[in-house]
C-alpha cells in the first residue's frame, strides 16, 4: 500500500509530534521523520507544512546562523501548537484504535 | 545571489533549481513567496551538502532524483503549505495578476496616445484632460501589485516574460513549464538598434517639448531655445529608461505610456499643421449668401456673396 497518501493525513500530526521535545529546522524534521521510520516523506511536504503551521500560528520560529550556508529558521511549539498536538493524538489514537479492531476482525 | 537578493552559499545547480520552483510559484504573495523561498534555499542547501558528504555528483539529474522535478517539489510544497492552486492549473483563477496589469498597460498607452493627439491638433478641446488622467490612472492601477512583487522580482511573470531580466531567472525558465519566463538576451544588433531607437525618442520628446510650449503660447523661438534645452536631458532620459527598463520591467508603465503620448504629439502636430495650411489658403467662408473673410487673429469684414476675389485679396494683403 503506498504510505504516501497515508502519511497525508497525518503528516502535521507527525510534525508537530517530533517537534514536541526538541524545536527543529525543516531538514533536521525531515530527518527525525525518516529516521522514526516515515521513508517516503518528501522534503517539500515538510517544508511545506512548517510553512502553514507557522502560518496557522501553531509554531514559533527564529534564526540559527550556519557555517554550511544561510541561517537556519527553527521551529518550536507554542502553546497553541501543544493544544493542537493533544488534540490531534487523542484523535489518531482513537482512529488507529478503530482501524486496528476494523483490520483485526477481517484478518 | 539568490533570486530574492540576498547571498547564499548554494551550489550553482541548487540555484538553478531554487530559481525554478521560485518561478512555479511566483503567483505566491510577495513577502509568502520570499518566505518560500528561503525554506527551499535551505533545504538545497542541505540536500547538496548531503550529497557532497556521501561522496555523490552533484548534478541536477541527482537533485531530481532526490527531491523530484522542481515543478514537482513546488507542487508538492504548495499543497503542504495550503496555498491556492497554481495559476493555469485546474480550479485557478483563469486572469492572473500580471496579465490584468499588462492588460492595464495597453489601455493606458491608448489614452495616452489620444492624449497626446488631442493635446496638440486641438488644445482648446477639453477632451484631453479625462484623456491625459485615464492614462495616468490605468497605468497607476497596476502599482500596488507591482509594489507588492518586489522581493522577488526575477522570478515574477510578466504576460510571458519576468519583471526583472537576471541570468538566473534565464535557466530557471528552462526549467519549468510556468507562465513566466525569461526575456531572452537581445543581439548585439537589436541592443544597436535600441539605443538608437532611445536617442531618437529623445530627440522627439525635446522636439515635441518644444512645440508644446509654442503651442500653448511661447513665441517660436522659446520653442527652439526650449527644444535645445530639453534635447540632452530627453536623450539622456531615453537611455536611462532603455536600460533601466531592461532590468526592471515595471517602468514600462511610465515609459510605454510616456512613449505613446509622445507619438501622439506628433501624430497631433501632422494633423494640425495640415488643418492650418487649408485655413490659411482658404480665406473665406460663405454663409447665409455672404463671403466672410476669415484672417488669423481678427475677424475679417463680411463680403456680399460674389464677391470679387480681387476685392478679398486687396483687403487681405
Amino acid at each position: 500500500m503506498d504510505t504516501s497518501q497515508l502519511l497525508k493525513g497525518v503528516l502535521d500530526l507527525a510534525v508537530l509530534a517530533v517537534l514536541r521535545d526538541e524545536d527543529g529546522y525543516g531538514y533536521d524534521v525531515v530527518r527525525r521523520l525518516r529516521s522514526a521510520g516515515l521513508d517516503d516523506v518528501g522534503d517539500a511536504s515538510v517544508y511545506g507544512t512548517l510553512r502553514r503551521l507557522f502560518n496557522a500560528g501553531l509554531l514559533t520560529s527564529y534564526a540559527v546562523a550556519s557555517d554550511s550556508g544561510p541561517h537556519r529558521k527553527y521551529y518550536a511549539l507554542n502553546d497553541l501548537g501543544r493544544e493542537r498536538l493533544r488534540e490531534s493524538t487523542k484523535t489518531w489514537r482513537q482512529f488507529a484504535g478503530t482501524m486496528s479492531h476494523l483490520t483485526g476482525e477481517t484478518l | 545571489m539568490s533570486a530574492n537578493g540576498t547571498t547564499t552559499l548554494l551550489h550553482e545547480l541548487g540555484a538553478d533549481y531554487r530559481d525554478a520552483v521560485y518561478a512555479a510559484l511566483a503567483d505566491l504573495p510577495g513577502e509568502e513567496l520570499a518566505d518560500a523561498l528561503e525554506e527551499v534555499e535551505t533545504n538545497l542547501v542541505e540536500v547538496v551538502g548531503e550529497l557532497t558528504a556521501a561522496g555523490g555528483e552533484i548534478s541536477m539529474a541527482a537533485l531530481r532524483a532526490r527531491l523530484g522535478t522542481p515543478r514537482e517539489y513546488a507542487d508538492e510544497f504548495r499543497v503542504a503549505a495550503g496555498y491556492p492552486p497554481a495559476v493555469g492549473s485546474p480550479g485557478a483563477m483563469q486572469v492572473a495578476p500580471n496579465q490584468l496589469a499588462v492588460a492595464a498597460l495597453f489601455v493606458s498607452a491608448a489614452f495616452a496616445l489620444a492624449s497626446g493627439v488631442t493635446v496638440m491638433a486641438d488644445a482648446d478641446s477639453w477632451v484631453w484632460g479625462p484623456l491625459t488622467a485615464a492614462a495616468v490612472l490605468f497605468a497607476a492601477l497596476p502599482g500596488q501589485w507591482l509594489r507588492a512583487q518586489a522581493p522577488s522580482l526575477d522570478a515574477v511573470p510578466l504576460w510571458r516574460f519576468s519583471l526583472v531580466r537576471t541570468p538566473s531567472a534565464g535557466r530557471a525558465a528552462g526549467e519549468t513549464a510556468s507562465p513566466g519566463g525569461a526575456l531572452p538576451r537581445p543581439s548585439r544588433e537589436l541592443r544597436a538598434d535600441l539605443a538608437e531607437i532611445a536617442r531618437l525618442w529623445g530627440i522627439f520628446v525635446a522636439v515635441g517639448l518644444g512645440v508644446g510650449a509654442h503651442k500653448a503660447g511661447a513665441a517660436p523661438a522659446a520653442g527652439v531655445v526650449i527644444a535645445l534645452i530639453a534635447l540632452l536631458p530627453c536623450i539622456r532620459l531615453g537611455r536611462v529608461l532603455r536600460r533601466t527598463v531592461g532590468r526592471d520591467r515595471r517602468l514600462l508603465w511610465l515609459a510605454v505610456p510616456l512613449t505613446t503620448f509622445t507619438v501622439g504629439l506628433g501624430i497631433g502636430l501632422v494633423f494640425d499643421e495640415a488643418r492650418g495650411r487649408t485655413d490659411y489658403y482658404a480665406g473665406a467662408v460663405v454663409h447665409d449668401g455672404r463671403v466672410s473673410v476669415v484672417q488669423p487673429g481678427s475677424s475679417g469684414p463680411v463680403w456680399p456673396a460674389g464677391a470679387s476675389a480681387t476685392a478679398v485679396h486687396n483687403h487681405l494683403t
